[in-house]
């Protein structure tokens, strides 16, 4: 009997594979792994401590943050007909789109992860989607793990003080947390700009 | 922070810029996002770049309606865009289980002054949220008409990718099968064939929803060479492929070759293409793209070998000129500039 996949991450990959693909028409695995990440890190934001996420992340070759449940769910997910792909790109099927709705999203375990992965996609419908993967390929966090080859576990707290001083700084009042998931991307964005310039 | 730095997140953040001008309203975070998230499906079916007059797209945190009721009509079907050539359209968009409504040349100046709505608005090349009375630009920091339509953008993205990463250095591994010489001086004989592989290949893997075909017929008197298809919009785009140097048949003996003129040939068939398409398809927005792998060197004959750089490089920043007569990218809309790809040679 094969070992089954963290739930958290099951649940997460299916929910961003749905989200990402009717947003963007398709997705990359990696960009499963890297929008977890982002929603992880809101997760911080709202004051949650990291190990209640439920897996952690580590950097790929390719500059990606990688997660081992991740990659194990969405292999999972793509064996069960729930993931098709054409070579490069995924596309969730329908019948992973009828689990997501009607079998996970309705848990309550899995229902409350669902306002951190939302917000975390919706940032690539409100920003042109270019930038926003730019942006959260130029996280401060993996930059810094870049530099210095560091294969261990990202460091998401100090990500969680930057966040939290520029939501500040940008005053935004609203609990929401897609505008917060908004000014972080514009941040990194913006900073580019300037060192470039 | 610097203050430019924290004004320059919060001019681009449309979300929050709402929130503020609609008094801190928690709801209009959620009605922002369908908004802009209406705004790209409405982009889905007519392309922002040819439509001549205003778009607005709006919806009111009550849910009222500020236009005459019975002058709209419920929206559900995209064909409707698909190119429109009215003047006005305004479409709204409801909190509740609703379809949309759709006026079509109905002058939508007096939603403006509403303190209800959020609205979206573009024209010209120019697109903007109103909210509360307040304006608020967007910026659009590429090369396309809205930035919440960017097929477009994306192909030409790509293409630009393609040409810098791919053909330059010759990097791509089907496009190198194209030359007859290790030092990239000649092509085979017809190269056509590897040169399309190789941009149907490089296109297919980096644009998302999208189908490409080689070798399309739309009853020109040539195929087109590729055809970009959107899945989930109503966009294509019509690539011919063209190639500029000398080639060498398989003894080695120089073969075809083609000189600046060549690229005149493309236009022509690029323009044959679209007129039929805009005939056969008006359902489908078009877009005409000529490409040119430009493999031109100086001093080439059957026997030079290698060649150094003054020679090798002497059409790097030279750009094909075109018959005055044949400037349809200038006058067509939906014709594209030409791209120009030069690949470089090993010089000594």
């Amino acid at each position: 009997m094969s070992n089954q996949v963290a739930p958290e991450a099951f649940f997460d990959s299916l929910s961003l594979a749905h989200k990402l693909d009717n947003f963007l028409d398709g997705f990359k695995l990696e960009e499963i792994h890297l929008f977890s990440y982002f929603s992880s890190i809101l997760f911080l934001y709202r004051k949650n401590p990291v190990s209640d996420w439920g897996y952690r992340f580590t950097i790929s070759d390719t500059g990606y943050p990688f997660s081992e449940s991740i990659f194990e769910a969405t292999k999972r997910h793509h064996q069960n007909g729930l993931f098709e792909d054409d070579g490069t790109f995924y596309k969730i099927t329908a019948r992973g789109a009828d689990d997501f709705h009607d079998k996970f999203k309705v848990l309550p375990t899995f229902s409350k992860r669902e306002e951190y992965l939302n917000a975390a996609c919706t940032t690539s419908i409100l920003v042109p989607y270019s930038q926003t993967l730019r942006a959260l390929l130029n996280d401060p966090e993996l930059e810094k793990a870049k530099e210095i080859d560091n294969k261990s576990w990202l460091e998401q707290s100090n990500i969680y003080e930057k966040f939290d001083e520029i939501s500040k700084e940008v005053g935004i009042s609203a609990e929401d947390l897609v505008i917060p998931a908004v000014t972080w991307v514009n941040y990194i964005n913006e900073k580019e700009r300037i060192e470039e310039n | 922070m610097s203050d430019q730095l924290v004004n320059n997140i919060r001019k681009e953040n449309y979300p929050l810029q709402i929130y503020t001008a609609m008094d801190n309203n928690p709801n209009v975070i959620k009605l922002t996002t369908e908004l802009i998230s209406f705004i790209q499906d409405v982009y889905r079916s007519i392309e922002p770049d040819h439509f001549e007059g205003q778009i607005v797209i709006y919806t009111t945190i009550d849910d009222s309606i500020l236009l005459d009721e019975d002058q709209g009509r419920e929206f559900f079907d995209g064909n409707l865009l698909t190119n429109n050539k009215s003047d006005f359209l305004v479409l709204q968009l409801f909190q509740t289980e609703r379809l949309p409504l759709i006026w079509e040349n109905v002058n939508p100046k007096t939603i403006f002054n509403s303190d209800k709505a959020i609205i979206y608005s573009y024209q010209n090349r120019s697109e903007i949220f109103v909210a509360n009375k307040t304006q608020i630009d967007i910026i659009n920091r590429f090369d396309c008409a809205s930035i919440y339509a960017l097929q477009y953008h994306y192909l030409n993205e790509a293409l630009l990718k393609y040409k810098q990463e791919k053909i330059r250095y010759s990097s791509c591994i089907i496009f190198r099968e194209s030359w007859f010489d290790e030092n990239r001086i000649y092509f085979k004989q017809k190269p056509e064939d590897t040169m399309q592989n190789s941009l149907s290949e490089f296109l297919d893997s980096s644009l998302r929803g999208v189908n490409v075909v080689r070798e399309y017929n739309n009853g020109a008197s040539k195929p087109v060479d590729l055809r970009v298809y959107w899945t989930e919009a109503n966009r294509a785009a019509m690539i011919e492929v063209k190639w500029l140097g000398q080639s060498k048949d398989v003894d080695g003996d120089l073969a075809t070759a083609y000189a600046n003129g060549r690229g005149n040939d493309g236009l022509d068939q690029v323009k044959e293409y679209m007129d039929l398409e805009n005939q056969d398809t008006p359902t489908c927005i078009t877009k005409g793209y000529l490409v040119i792998f430009d493999g031109r060197r100086r001093g080439v004959s059957a026997n030079v070998l290698t060649i150094d750089i003054v020679n090798g490089m002497h059409y790097r920043n030279q750009e094909v000129t075109f018959d005055p007569a044949r400037n349809f990218y200038e006058t067509m809309t939906g014709f594209e500039n030409p791209i120009r790809m030069f690949a470089e040679s090993i010089c000594n």
